[in-house]
């Protein structure tokens, strides 16, 4: 009973949702049945990217050294680290939650808070099929100007978060740091 | 509909993989178990995630944020385009033909620019994966400033557009 208990929490996010489903079920069988389709297409959306993702990210875990990483993204990166960050982020594919476990790996491997923010905010905004699509939809000056202002936006957000957030406050890090030296 | 993006990254996946297989079968092996670890931990999660944005999108279809975007005040329009922007998770090719049909009704430029900025870069709905990976500081502050900044973007915008 106390294991079920232990991971029913440990799963929370998926008994909240299975309530909800329940819930709406009972009251409006016409959205419960549009929200799981909506789900379909997340979840298909999901397993083209993560498992690559997630192979990418061990794959650097065991091959990449440490101080390669800290070496192009590490705190004396500087303008070229920044500039890497944006490339890195653009060039990658998939929703937000994909760019957690490698800009993670890549924090343990010794990056920047600064660039790590700069490589996240990159990956889910700059990407070049967004820009056709955007220019497609609302107009070439729209989407430039738009751009225009989200790339130094990017670059002063991750400049402001590397100086609010220290490393030692990650607890992903301080785990790490003390398990291992 | 797999984007190019995606084609790209899962080939170069399969190249990394199979070059590292040919150079050490053992850091292959522990790459891969750490993949599956992965995939299971923080996977699970994200269809917990997932499932509950498909559920609020059932109950408050995109032709519903369509109108509240479109009403009221410049700036309330725009504010409240950064928080449905915050709390949703739309695909690219859904969200720009809604920011363009919105656009044609004219509903105002700073609630789009302000709703599709948010909509990328804030994420409210995946907040739990994000602390989980970087702890409630960096999570919280991230957003946070995020948001602020989607707002300043849409201003900006407003005033050169």
């Amino acid at each position: 009973m106390k294991h079920l208990i232990n991971s029913l929490k440990k799963q929370r996010l998926l008994v909240i949702a299975a309530l909800a489903y329940l819930v709406t079920a009972a009251i409006n069988r016409e959205v419960f049945i549009q929200g799981l389709f909506t789900t379909k297409d997340y979840l298909i959306e999901m397993l083209e990217v993560m498992p690559a993702v997630f192979v990418l990210t061990g794959l650097f875990n065991f091959w990449i050294p440490k101080e390669a990483v800290m070496k192009t993204f590490g705190s004396s990166s500087g303008f070229r680290g920044r500039l890497a960050s944006v490339l890195l982020g653009s060039v990658s594919a998939g929703p937000i939650y994909a760019a957690f476990p490698i800009t993670q790996a890549l924090l343990k491997k010794g990056a920047s808070v600064e660039n790590v923010v700069i490589v996240i905010s990159a990956w889910a905004v700059v990407k070049v099929p967004m820009i056709l699509v955007e220019t497609k939809f609302l107009g070439l000056r729209f989407a430039l100007t738009r751009y225009g202002f989200t790339v130094p936006g990017i670059l002063l957000l991750g400049w402001v978060c590397g100086k609010l957030i220290d490393r030692k406050e990650i607890p992903a890090l301080a785990a790490e740091t003390s398990s291992r030296e | 509909m797999v984007s190019l993006n995606t084609i790209i990254l899962i080939g170069i996946a399969l190249v990394a993989l199979l070059i590292s297989a040919w150079k050490d079968k053992k850091k292959t092996k522990q790459s891969l178990k750490m993949a599956k670890g992965l995939f299971f931990k923080t996977g699970i999660e994200i269809v917990g995630i997932l499932a509950l944005i498909g559920l609020f999108l059932a109950w408050v279809p995109p032709h519903i944020i369509t109108k509240i975007l479109g009403s009221g005040s410049v700036a309330l329009s725009g504010l409240l385009g950064a928080i449905i922007g915050s709390v949703t998770i739309l695909p690219a090719f859904v969200a720009f033909p809604l920011a363009a049909s919105l656009y044609q009704r004219g509903a105002y430029l700073i609630a789009i620019a302000a709703f599709l900025t948010t909509l990328t870069m804030v994420g409210f709905a995946t907040l739990p994966i994000e602390t989980k990976h970087f702890g409630k500081k960096f999570a919280y502050i991230r957003n946070g400033l995020s948001f602020g900044l989607a707002l300043l973007i849409a201003l900006g915008m407003v005033i050169i557009l």
